[in-house]
């Protein structure tokens, strides 16, 4: 070994820009995890996104300071976690009827190269599995390569 | 009287069966000839095969006249608009419609509209029912007549525990 | 403008996309989840997949801050409930129903239904315009076509101008039964005295009805 230079291997998966939207819920821990081992010690950077779905029934600018705080923890906790390891983070929150098609417009407004997006793993009522509207939608509608981490489960969706 | 029954089916077949009975003038009118079979041979009213949401069909099974209508198809909608036909172009004095969905029925009960809810019946009748038995229901959930023959039930179950403990009974009083 | 769109077939679809074009905001209320799922996809997260007569579904779209709500169905029926739930339920300032039997349309607006659009009434009233004025208009047959009810529009060279009813020698088994002046209805009276563009509404018998012709139009 020569001047103490640690070798390098190769990365075999580099990314410039990571848009990892948060739930704020659990299931944004391994979504951050998993951008931590492809960012840290890279210049590459991760984008924080939080979507604040507003139902018809309120104009699209309204204001909901309620969600805005809950927005504002989730995060806060997703830049801490991501800056004590090494990795370039940026926050930003947006308002959409929506979730799904903000973070596809998001990723392509941000030229994006992934997406990384936690899942609980859900039931609906009488067993089936219950993804949610927004994974599914992002990953039918966005350009960008989509990595979705399903949660462990206890109890599978056909057991009742 | 004088009434007029949109719709055919079980409800409407049953209905317009017994007023005939009793002696009322009844026009049953339906869009599907077949719907007619369900009238008993003794039928003394009138069959009509069109649509009653159509003015001219009600006009020709004598809405001018009538005294009561009644929408009883399968479409909530359509009873609404056939009810409120009745009333607003024939002025027909009481028009009942069946509309299912309880928040559309209410919402019809303030338009003039008598409406007869399948859901809000039957649910509570079977709260009832199961809260303070079938008799507490005025008639609505019926009472078994008769209990058929039981076969042998399987080992271990309620049933069989409960058969055992019948025929100790029945041992325990013959000795 | 918010506007609740209740039907996402051609006319709810092309009536969202003029409206956003125009720089409306819009919901559309579809029932079917496979061609809702198709607009949504093309016009963005405003569908929703569910029956727009049912008030919870209604309240979802918004329907509270609605400006005007247009029920466009293919079925009478939902698009007149569809606008009554809107009114009584959220006080819709308008409500406009397609109404696709012209029959019904005297009823919704009795109704209270503020708007009605009837395509066939509109197509009718095109083909209509075609049909030359110097003619007798077939509104209705009845007894096998031995009755001929019709229509007579009186322009400025028709020989019965100025004359009262009760002047006319209507041929055998005619009579006039109502006069429409200026958009309105009034009856036939024998005094009634006859001017240009009225319309004459007639019952005649077939074997008369080209002698009517002549003496209410003229050869």
């Amino acid at each position: 070994m020569i001047f103490g230079r640690r070798e390098k291997r190769p990365a075999l998966l580099t990314f410039d820009r990571i848009l990892v939207p948060l739930a704020g819920t659990e299931a944004d821990d391994a979504a951050l995890r998993l951008t931590a081992v492809l960012l840290a010690g890279t210049a590459g950077q991760a984008f924080l996104l939080h979507v604040i779905e507003i139902g018809f029934e309120r104009q699209l600018d309204a204001q909901d300071p309620t969600a805005v705080a809950f927005a504002d923890e989730a995060l806060s906790h997703g830049e801490a976690f991501l800056t004590e390891h090494e990795v370039q983070v940026q926050t930003g929150i947006a308002q959409a009827r929506a979730a799904g098609a903000a973070i596809v417009d998001d990723a392509v407004e941000r030229r994006a190269d992934l997406i990384v997006m936690g899942l609980r793993y859900k039931k609906r009522f009488g067993g089936g599995w219950d993804a949610g509207r927004t994974v599914p939608y992002v990953m039918r509608n966005s350009t960008s390569p989509v990595w979705c981490l399903r949660a462990e489960t206890e109890e599978l969706a056909h057991t009742p | 009287m004088r009434v007029i029954i949109i719709g055919c089916g079980r409800v409407g077949g049953r209905t317009a069966a017994e007023l005939d009975q009793r002696g009322d003038h009844v026009t049953v009118i339906d869009i599907d000839q077949r719907a007619f079979n369900r009238l008993p041979s003794t039928f003394a009213g009138v069959t009509v095969r069109g649509s009653g949401s159509d003015e001219d069909v009600l006009r020709g099974a004598g809405a001018d006249l009538a005294d009561l209508l009644m929408a009883l198809t399968e479409g909530d909608n359509r009873n609404a608009l056939a009810a409120q036909l009745g009333k607003h172009t024939f002025g027909i004095p009481r028009v009942i419609a069946k509309i299912n969905d309880p928040l559309r029925a209410e919402a019809y009960r303030t338009l003039g509209l008598e409406t007869i809810c399948r859901t809000v019946i039957l649910a509570d009748a079977l709260v009832v029912a199961a809260a303070d038995g079938a008799e507490a229901t005025n008639g609505a959930v019926e009472p078994p007549t008769a209990e058929p023959r039981q076969g042998i039930p399987p080992p271990g179950s309620r049933a069989a525990a409960a058969a055992a403990a019948a025929n100790d009974d029945a041992a325990g009083e013959a000795s | 403008m918010y506007v609740v769109v209740i039907g996402g077939g051609n006319v709810g679809y092309y009536l969202t996309k003029e409206l956003l074009a125009a720089g409306h905001e819009v919901v559309m209320i579809e029932k079917d989840p496979g061609r809702a799922r198709t607009i949504a996809d093309e016009l963005g997260s405003i569908v929703i997949p569910n029956d727009g007569c049912e008030g919870r579904y209604q309240a979802e779209a918004g329907m509270a801050r609605a400006d005007v709500v247009a029920a466009v169905t293919g079925d009478d029926e939902d698009n007149l409930v569809a606008c009554q739930v809107a009114k009584m339920k959220f006080n819709v300032p308008r409500a406009i129903a397609r109404v696709n039997n012209p029959g019904n349309e005297t009823l919704f607006r009795r109704l209270a239904i503020d708007e009605t659009v009837s395509p066939t009434r509109s197509i009718l009233a095109l083909i209509e315009h075609e049909i030359p004025i110097h003619d007798l208009l077939h509104l209705a047959e009845l007894e096998g076509g031995e009755v001929q009810i019709v229509e007579a529009q009186l322009d400025a060279s028709s020989p019965v101008l100025g004359k009262v009813l009760r002047e006319l020698s209507l041929p055998e088994g005619s009579s006039v039964t109502v006069i429409v002046r200026d958009e309105h209805a009034i009856a036939a009276r024998p005094d009634t005295t006859l001017r240009a563009g009225d319309k004459l509404l007639a019952v005649t018998s077939a074997e008369h009805e080209a002698e009517l012709r002549s003496l209410l139009i003229g050869e």
